[in-house]
């Protein structure tokens, strides 16, 4: 085995006591940890740095998004609310209203129909006195003439004669005025 | 007696020889010097390679990897030494995992000699006693840059006094067990592959066997635990120096 040859020399050292090559493997060690350092490690550590943000950004909006929402549906049912109070208001209004204009229309027909009552009964009066007045005067004829033809003289030329008969007819009159307004 | 088949097999298992050279009145091992530039090139392949895809939109496998090592180590270092973290800090740490877990993958690759020529150089003290010397020196300094005299003082002042000595002690113990603990556990995995190697000839089909599942077991379990509790202690180390006595 010609690598026993080799290692012969080694043989009497203590394998847990360094030797040269310690002065080597430290200068490779701190030559790759540098060069890792400075040049490696930075641009990997960019990219977890990076990627973190863009998630802790994405995690933002989204509960951006989710607060912009809620507000939103607040804002809606808000909105609803007031319109059906709205809506109960007018409805209540309108229907003050319709009571108000209706009542109004009937106290104006109420009254329009004491005026055409009023007006009525004082026409029915002046036309009564009116034809009360008339019949006095026809009566007084009749009455005349029938007195003329039971008595079959002319008493038109007598003033006596026709006081009598005005006398007469005052009495018929007043009694017809007495009947007719009832006190 | 024992049987001709088993006497031809070589029953000597080698520790801790190395194919070596003099150089300067000091010895090197080349099998270690060359499997670390081997693994330090792996390392920083790999890294770059993830570095240049990297992208903060949806990243690959590797850089899944990557991230979440490094991430961890940011973590941790966040936890162990809190305020004012040096910018160098996390890259050591994740340096340290990449690097130790590349060269003890190296184990993966058989070399068919004995002692093994490609085996893992953190079976070798050389390297785990440079990587622990940076360590250590980085600790200290930094250390010393947030307290001063006191970071050699509350050793001296730590209450109750049985901490002292205890403390003392810690400073050689802790980089002293980070060493010996990654390079035994390496070392171990190549004695084992030696160990499997001497089983009779005439079980051969068993060596196969053992020696592969040997390997599966050592570089997918042992290599990345061994890895993390290296970084995870040298950052621990690091709030150790950094934590202030209350």
């Amino acid at each position: 085995m010609p690598h026993h040859a080799v290692v012969a020399a080694a043989k009497t050292n203590n394998f847990l006591i360094p030797n040269g090559t310690f002065i080597f493997e430290w200068i490779v060690f701190i030559l790759v940890l540098v060069f890792l350092a400075k040049k490696v490690f930075p641009v990997i550590v960019r990219a977890i740095d990076q990627r973190q943000a863009t998630i802790a950004k994405q995690f933002q909006d989204a509960e951006d998004a989710k607060a912009r929402l809620e507000k939103a549906e607040q804002d809606y049912a808000a909105a609803l609310a007031e319109t059906r109070r709205e809506a109960s208001r007018l409805r209540e209004q309108a229907q003050a209203e319709r009571a108000e204009i209706v009542e109004e229309a009937r106290s104006e027909a109420q009254t329009r129909v004491e005026e055409m009552l009023q007006t009525a009964e004082a026409r029915i009066a002046a036309e009564r006195q009116q034809a009360i007045l008339a019949l006095r005067g026809e009566i007084g004829e009749l009455a005349t003439t029938l007195a003329e033809r039971v008595v079959h003289d002319s008493l038109r030329e007598d003033a006596r004669q026709r006081k009598l008969v005005s006398d007469f007819i005052a009495g018929v009159g007043a009694a017809e005025l007495v009947e007719s307004e009832p006190s | 007696m024992i049987h001709p088949l088993l006497a031809r097999v070589p029953a000597d298992i080698t520790v801790g020889d190395h194919p070596h050279f003099k150089f300067i009145g000091l010895t090197f091992n080349s099998d270690t010097m060359y499997t670390t530039v081997i693994a330090a090139a792996l390392t920083v392949g790999f890294l770059l390679y993830v570095a240049r895809r990297a992208s903060s939109g949806v990243p690959g496998r590797t850089q899944i990897i990557t991230e979440l090592v490094v991430t961890q180590t940011r973590q941790y270092v966040e936890e162990a030494v809190g305020h004012e973290v040096p910018g160098w800090l996390v890259p050591l740490g994740a340096t340290l995992f990449f690097f130790i877990l590349f060269c003890n993958w190296l184990a993966w690759i058989p070399s068919g000699h004995s002692p093994e020529r490609l085996g893992p150089p953190t079976a070798d003290v050389n390297l785990i006693y440079a990587l622990t010397a940076t360590v250590v020196i980085l600790y200290t300094y930094l250390g010393v840059k947030r307290k001063g005299f006191r970071y050699v003082g509350d050793w001296l002042t730590a209450k109750p006094a049985i901490r002292r000595p205890i403390l003392i002690l810690e400073q050689v113990v802790n980089p002293l067990s980070l060493s010996l603990r990654l390079f035994g556990n390496i070392f171990a995995g190549g004695i084992m592959l030696a160990v499997i190697a001497l089983l009779p000839v005439y079980l051969f089909p068993l060596y196969g066997l053992a020696d592969f599942g040997w390997r599966l077991f050592d570089s997918g379990l042992i290599a990345p635990i061994q890895a993390f509790i290296y970084s995870f202690l040298t950052i621990l180390y690091f709030g150790f120096a950094t934590a202030e006595e209350h």
